[in-house]
């Protein structure tokens, strides 16, 4: 027993030692100094100076609630390179100028990064793993409050509660993220001058939301298999001046739903094989869908009775012609549905979607007078996105000819005897 | 005798014809999904419903997501059926417009607006004297409130 309580006691001093060393070190560094951090280091390290922490090897775990590293009211500091264990929040930055976060691997915490109040911080390369329990009871990957220019680029986060959550921030580059596996992929509130590149979105509730924000652009996105039953790609909520632009939307149970927008521009982005590829309720008239392509979708689009303006945009399901030769079909396209309408209103009808019944109703809206003035292209695009359509997939076809060559050959053995 | 009897039986059925009973309906958290945010109605305790003139039914998980949508429609009172929200204390559904509010940025929500809600004042004040914190509002103090997270 007492060799037990020796040898308890013996880790406990270590780990105690290892801690204070690091945070001795911290507080003993010249401002502007860097650290090198290697092994695991227990404790709530707290930087408030200029300070550089480049982890080699490095582990840094919370004790407690409290953060793992809090840097507070403060500048020019880089945190590099470490594996963060926390209960709750992993690193929290508050009151900051310039900033670097980049390189940290945390996992099973509620909050990755937390960010407050701060100025041109750099979050980056960085990797945060949530847990399996439902998203209300978990927390941001990334969670930026009150704060502006920031730079977040290439994390790679999953099972979160939202990946990367922003609000009341002015500027701020979000891009060549990855969020999968959680409630939002990225979750804007309350925050101007937002630009979203490149970033993919996987398998979350809504890929990309944006609520309550004037002055935003999201372009060569990629938000796809968001096919819950609550699943959309990307969702505008009270969203004024925005353009969504050359995004990849697919596979979703809603592709694109606009609520309450004002002057939004949807242009250039591809809608494939989505449930529905747009729903917009309370879309003004200045607002624009337009050059899109659409193809594959069960429902192309439906809207509240104010409608949203299609203008030259590719549907699949467009049977005119172009006798002119000016690229453009020469009869309007119809998207109106009064099912895809009556979802609007019931979602849960949504179960009842390519049923014949439905089918026959969608057949019977294309010649009633009822569907003339909502959800009208006057332009349809006859050829668009010619990858698409001329595209092979060169395994399938390889498949396909292995197989054809399979049944052939037996088929000869078959009739010889 | 027979004039009354039939004007009578028309009041009788006009009068049946006249008020919608607009009552709230049972959630299941499989099928109702929040208007707004998109979230299934999981945690029911915080749910909230509309129900329109026209008998169509609006779940929301939260109560930032039901007063965003009577902004986002323009709607008062006057125009919706009913509308009504979990009780914070009974978890029984009580009138939206007549309840009393309380928020604190630590109060969790599904949505994490931390905004609760209450039948009256009395309970609310109560639950304030136990946490020890909160800001008592009304509906109209949820006009143009800020939701989110709030940091």
């Amino acid at each position: 027993m007492r060799k037990i309580i020796l040898t308890l006691m013996f880790w406990l001093t270590l780990s105690l030692s290892a801690s204070a060393n690091l945070q001795q070190q911290i507080d003993e560094a010249e401002p502007g100094a860097t650290i090198e951090v290697t092994g695991e280091h227990s404790g709530n390290f707290l930087i408030t100076k200029p300070l550089t922490l480049i982890g080699k090897d490095a582990t840094l775990r919370a004790t407690g609630m409290k953060p793992a590293l809090t840097i507070d009211n403060t500048q020019d500091v880089i945190i590099d390179n470490f594996k963060v264990i926390a209960n709750q929040r992993g690193i929290v930055v508050k009151d900051v100028d310039n900033a670097r976060i980049v390189n940290i691997a945390a996992s099973d915490m509620l909050i990755g990064i937390q960010l407050h109040r701060s100025k041109n911080i750099e979050l980056a390369y960085n990797s945060i793993e949530g847990t399996d329990a439902h998203y209300a009871k978990k927390g941001n990957g990334l969670a930026l409050f009150q704060s502006e220019d920031l730079h977040v680029h290439h994390n790679q986060i999953t099972k979160v509660q939202d990946g990367i959550y922003i609000e009341e921030i002015q500027g701020i580059h979000v891009h060549d993220n990855t969020v999968t596996n959680s409630r939002y992929g990225t979750h804007f509130m309350y925050s101007d001058a937002g630009l979203v590149e490149n970033n993919t979105y996987e398998r979350n509730v809504t890929g990309l939301m944006v609520m309550m924000v004037d002055g935003f652009t999201a372009r060569y996105n990629t938000s796809r298999y968001h096919n819950e039953m609550n699943g959309s790609g990307v969702l505008f909520y009270d969203v004024k001046n925005a353009t969504l632009a050359h995004n990849t939307i697919s596979e979703n149970r809603l592709g694109l739903v606009l609520q309450k927008c004002d002057t939004v521009r949807i242009e250039d982005n591809e809608f494939l094989v989505n449930q529905t590829a747009l729903e917009a309720t309370r879309v003004d008239d200045v607002s624009l869908v337009m050059n899109n392509t659409f193809i594959g979708n069960i429902l192309t689009a439906r809207s509240d009775k104010e409608g949203v303006t299609l203008y030259a945009n590719y549907y699949d399901d467009y049977n005119g012609i172009d006798a002119d030769g000016d690229r453009y079909g020469d009869t309007p396209y119809t998207a109106y549905s009064s099912f895809g309408q009556w979802m609007v209103r019931q979602p849960a009808y949504q179960y009842f979607v390519a049923s014949p019944s439905v089918e026959l109703l969608t057949v019977l809206d294309q010649q009633t007078p009822v569907a003339q003035h909502m959800l009208v292209d006057d332009k349809p695009q006859m050829i668009k996105n010619e990858a698409h359509m001329m595209g092979i997939n060169y395994a399938q076809a390889l498949l396909g000819g292995l197989l054809l060559m399979s049944t052939l050959i037996v088929w000869r053995k078959g009739s010889k005897r | 005798m027979k004039k009354y009897l039939l004007a009578a039986f028309a009041i009788v059925i006009l009068a049946g014809c006249g008020d919608k009973n607009y009552e709230p309906r049972a959630l299941n958290e499989e099928t109702d999904v929040c208007q707004i945010c998109q979230m299934t109605v999981v945690h029911q305790d915080f749910a909230g419903q509309i129900i329109e003139k026209n008998g169509d039914y609006e779940v929301f998980d939260d109560i930032g997501c039901l007063v965003e949508k009577l902004e986002r429609d323009q709607q008062s009172e006057k125009d919706v059926g009913a509308a009504y929200i979990k009780d914070a204390n009974t978890g029984e559904w009580i009138n939206v417009f007549e309840a009393t509010y309380l928020y604190d940025k630590e109060f969790w929500t599904p949505m994490n607006y931390g905004v609760l809600v209450f039948e009256d004042v009395t309970e609310a004040e109560a639950y304030r004297s136990k946490s020890g914190y909160g800001k008592l509002m009304n509906f109209e103090d949820l006009q143009g409130f800020k939701w989110g997270i709030h940091q």
